[in-house]
């Protein structure tokens, strides 16, 4: 039985910002499937009481001065890698129709 | 001896006595690049001042003002590393045309010692994939062996050195991404400990994970790169530059008395039996050298590949989250609203393998299965971290495969993504556990495929992992 239902692939694609076509919404419930299922040995493991590891150099609270690091760099510079601007800014769709 | 087979020891030497000008070195490596590279494809975009940028290196040595004993030798740096006014994209159309506004901070750790960038090297898109297939600008070819991968996802890098078009380059290594490639193509290969060198200007993939690391032709050299590029860096809150070690000082103190460790469960079902028996009989030499071989097991090993599935995709879900066509990267021409902006252009941008670990990532983060999948996983994480930790009470270093075969053919697991991804079942446990893996040669197949060695250490341990493949690099020689 596949793991991953269709209507999860959707709301998945969803909330990950990518249109999916009907094959290839197939195609995520087949694959997604199989990982999982692989990744399902997990669970033989015993972790009652085991912390989770985020990370792993034992840095705690890394902060740093509260001061303003000048970038050094223009506001032109800033921008162009900007596929779409205006007059110093970038340029968006309207948000509120 | 051709400009192009030496070492970066042997060039720094030369630099220094002037028997080379820095301007020879870069023209003879650019005329390799330009030789074999239309079959190797180990590169991208290339860095147009070199030349410039040698002359100025030559004109600093005559001054007698070197800003370092590497002053003038070439690298080059994998396509998710950014390096200032080279057009960098992680090997995904994503990022086509993206020029960095400054270097990363290895690559300028590099630069200050006055290193000259070459270019840029091919890998899979976004670091994900393990034969440079998945690149959205063409494969990258294995020099031993055309047919074949390079590796991956740091395989242009891993090419490059191996068919001497650099006698450097940096890559990045999130599940064995430096070592796989590494062993493959016969060259030696680095993940540095979590934290050592400073992750910022990486175009992140999974980053409790990433790791920029050297590749070279030889252990010694590896040790001069990783000296310039480990270091503290304010702008990367994980760094842990303070932990810097001298990785020169004791290189040459051998092996004797060390406890090496084998673990069975690296050498149980699976490993092709001339990657076994190449590996073992390093650890008989090393036995002749003077080592302990001591049995040890890794029981946790089994859950890596599956731990990894879950972390690794969680991160890259979130890291590839930024990329919505607005700031920089792909943006779309048809769209009608900002929501339909995004959807577009990353549906467009993204190719099947970074949707595949988004979608993966996406769905063990979501409501519901955040608690079996991703909180299950770093649990599972802790457990492996503390198996390493174990081990290392009956054993120095630990010795193992790297690959449990040599290198595939092109094609060969193009349909099978889980197939793919269990190409990395020995080496994911040193990025969940932190931990520094060296690889280096260590023989070859019967085809004349190269066959790589790795050596572990606790984490901060490179200087010793360094030392340990020395001594066998000095009986062996290099390749």
């Amino acid at each position: 039985m596949a793991k991953v239902g269709e209507s999860d692939v959707r709301q998945v694609a969803i909330l990950a910002r990518l249109e999916i076509s009907e094959k290839e919404t197939k195609r995520y419930q087949s694959e997604l499937s199989n990982i999982l299922n692989y990744v399902d040995q997990i669970n033989e493991a015993k972790t009652d009481g085991v912390e989770a590891t985020a990370q792993v150099t034992g840095l705690k609270d890394v902060v740093r001065d509260d001061l303003r690091v000048p970038s050094g760099l223009s506001r032109d510079e800033v921008l162009s890698n900007a596929p779409d601007k205006k007059d110093g800014y970038i340029k968006v769709k309207s948000v509120l129709e | 001896m051709e400009i192009i087979k030496h070492t970066i020891r042997e060039l720094s030497e030369a630099l220094e006595k002037g028997e080379l000008t820095s301007v020879e070195t870069a023209k003879a490596y650019l005329d390799q690049i330009k030789k074999v590279d239309g079959d190797i494809h180990a590169f991208l975009a290339m860095n147009k001042d070199v030349l410039k940028q040698a002359e100025e290196s030559d004109k600093r040595r005559k001054a007698g003002k070197p800003l370092s004993e590497f002053d003038g030798i070439p690298v080059a740096i994998k396509d998710v590393i950014l390096t200032k006014g080279i057009e960098t994209t992680a090997s995904s159309n994503m990022l086509s045309g993206y020029i960095p506004l400054e270097d990363a901070a290895v690559v300028r750790r590099l630069k200050e010692a006055g290193m000259i960038v070459l270019g840029k090297n091919n890998c899979d898109a976004w670091a994900h994939g393990s034969s440079t297939e998945n690149s959205d600008f063409g494969p990258s070819k294995n020099p031993h062996d055309p047919s074949r991968v390079p590796g991956g996802s740091s395989g242009g890098s891993a090419a490059a050195v191996a068919a001497n078009e650099a006698p450097l380059s940096i890559g990045t290594d999130t599940g064995g991404s430096i070592r796989q490639p590494a062993a493959y193509c016969g060259v030696v290969g680095l993940k540095p400990t979590y934290g050592l060198c400073s992750r910022y200007g990486l175009i992140a993939m999974a980053s409790s994970l990433d790791c920029p690391g050297p590749f070279t032709q030889t252990v010694y050299d590896n040790a001069m790169a990783l000296s310039l590029m480990a270091g503290p860096d304010p702008r990367d809150a994980t760094s842990a530059g303070s932990k810097v070690d001298d990785y020169l000082q004791n290189i040459e103190g051998g092996v004797k008395g060390l406890r090496i460790g084998l673990p069975k469960e690296y050498f149980a079902e699976g490993i092709n039996p001339e990657v076994k028996e190449a590996v073992l009989k390093s650890a008989e030499e090393y036995k002749n050298l003077g080592a302990e071989i001591v049995d040890i097991s890794l029981p946790m090993t089994k859950y890596g590949i599956a731990t990894y599935y879950v972390v690794q995709p969680a991160e890259v879900s979130s890291n590839l989250g930024r990329y919505d066509g607005i700031k920089y990267g792909h943006t779309t021409k048809g769209a009608n609203s900002l929501i339909e902006h995004y959807f577009k252009s990353r549906t467009e941008g993204f190719g099947d393998e970074a949707k595949r670990r988004i979608m993966l990532g996406t769905y063990v983060l979501s409501a519901g299965y955040f608690d079996a999948y991703y909180k299950k996983a770093m649990q599972v994480r802790t457990l492996i971290k503390k198996d390493f930790e174990e081990a290392f009470k009956k054993c120095d270093v630990i010795l193992g495969p790297t690959t449990p075969t040599t290198a595939f053919k092109l094609g060969a697991h193009s349909n099978d993504p889980l197939a793919m991804y269990l190409e990395d079942a020995y080496t994911v446990n040193a990025n969940l556990a932190g931990i520094p893996a060296l690889v280096l040669p260590c023989g070859k197949d019967k085809d004349g495929l190269p066959i790589g060695m790795q050596l572990m250490g606790p984490q901060f341990s490179e200087a010793l992992l360094f030392r340990v493949g020395y001594a066998y690099e000095e009986k062996n020689g290099k390749d």
